[in-house]
């Protein structure tokens, strides 16, 4: 008999309890006379059946101590009680008696004087919900891409830290010696002392329409 | 409580387990009458047909499940979970045998009324002592495997996943215990003629 019956028949075992030979498709016939005799198959066929069929009567003659099932539940009861009476035990566990450490406790916060109370609650408010700054002293300073620092710090002022203003405006060439230039300045200057002017953008406006015009 | 004790029949046994974990002892009673005689055949067939070693590990899986309840995991099949610790069990105890080189006496099975005729009873006896004198001699795994589906009708994929084998190897094991058995009780003609 050949060891790989197992990989051209996997299911045999299935095989040979539900088929007799002469029940076999005659593939399977085929396939199973590669590794055995009519007779081998048959054999191991009956056996199986014997095997199942002793079992099967042996089970039935069997039989377990009867005060087995009733110690087994006396067993999950006491686990039941256990578990109920947990917190009892835990109490009773200790020397001192709850009830008195109880009573003390519920003494000691009556006796506590009001103010001293709002005092409990304020703190108690800080530690919940307000957010407390520390001041700490700043040993490096973050950069942009290119190594550059974004941020200054200024020693003498408690180690401030300020950034440093990028105008993102476009820079506007102009010819100062230009008369216009005189103009617009003049007059920019004595609209923003009358209030007449809003703000610097109106003269920067000023400023480019003058460079645009070539002056 | 007639009523109450036919609602639990109906129930599948890991929902059974689910009311033991709520200690209810209905459900522990039900699970127990399904049990308890598989699980004392399987044992009694592995520890070489000693019904009192038998008896006291039906009495330890069972005190097993009361006091590891909490172990047990719901999305697991109950059965393969009690068997795989029925397994173990046993694996265990050839260990110790091993140590102590411990030989058995194999039990004899006239014990064992089977309502047939004097010849058929003494072949079937012959049969028997012959099984169990091949089952003595074979190691705890493929053993395991042949009582499990032989004995407890169990399918070879649940085998595979009490033994943590892969079917293949349950197969191959059924295979071979089954060739070497029918060797061996080839004396025995089928059907006790």
């Amino acid at each position: 008999m050949k060891d790989d019956i197992l990989n051209i028949i996997p299911d045999f075992e299935s095989l040979l309890r539900n088929k007799g030979f002469a029940e076999l498709s005659s593939n399977e016939k085929a396939s199973v006379m590669q590794f055995m005799t009519i007779e081998e198959y048959e054999s191991m066929r009956s056996n199986t059946a014997r095997v199942i069929e002793l079992f099967s009567k042996e089970e039935k003659n069997l039989t377990i101590d009867k005060n087995l099932e009733p110690d087994l539940v006396n067993r999950l009861r006491k686990k039941k009680e256990k578990s109920i009476t947990w917190i009892l035990s835990f109490c009773l566990a200790f020397r001192v008696p709850v009830y008195q450490v109880a009573i003390l406790l519920l003494a000691g916060f009556l006796l506590i004087p009001k103010s001293n109370l709002k005092i409990v609650t304020q703190v108690l408010s800080i530690f919940r919900i307000d957010t407390v700054f520390i001041e700490k002293s700043i040993n490096s300073l973050a950069s942009d891409k290119r190594g550059n620092l974004t941020s200054i710090i200024h020693p003498g002022e408690k180690n401030r830290i300020s950034k440093p203003h990028i105008s993102k405006v476009r820079p506007i060439l102009i010819n100062q010696s230009s008369p216009y230039f005189a103009n617009i300045i003049t007059h920019f200057q004595s609209e923003k002392n009358g209030h007449a002017i809003e703000n610097d953008s109106t003269l920067y406006n000023r400023l480019l329409t003058l460079q645009l015009n070539g002056n | 409580m007639q009523f109450l004790r036919l609602d639990y029949k109906k129930r599948s046994d890991e929902e059974l387990m689910t009311m033991i974990l709520d200690k209810n002892e209905l459900a522990f009673d039900e699970l127990y009458c399904r049990y308890s005689i598989k699980m004392y055949s399987f044992f009694y067939r592995m520890l070489y047909c000693d019904r009192d070693k038998g008896e006291d590990f039906l009495q330890d899986i069972f005190l097993k499940l009361i006091d590891k309840l909490e172990l047990f995991d719901s999305e697991r099949k109950f059965s393969s979970w009690f068997y795989s610790i029925a397994s173990n069990m046993c694996k265990n105890e050839y260990k110790k045998i091993k140590l102590r080189n411990y030989h058995s006496e194999v039990h004899s099975f006239s014990d064992i009324s089977v309502n047939t005729n004097i010849y058929e009873e003494l072949d079937l006896k012959s049969f028997n002592d012959e099984l169990y004198h091949f089952l003595e001699d074979m190691d705890e795994g493929p053993k395991s495997a042949f009582l499990l589906r032989y004995g407890n009708n169990l399918s070879i994929k649940e085998i595979a996943e009490i033994l943590e084998c892969p079917e293949g190897t349950i197969k191959s094991r059924l295979f071979y215990t089954m060739k070497y058995l029918s060797e061996r009780l080839n004396v025995y003609k089928p059907g006790g003629n």
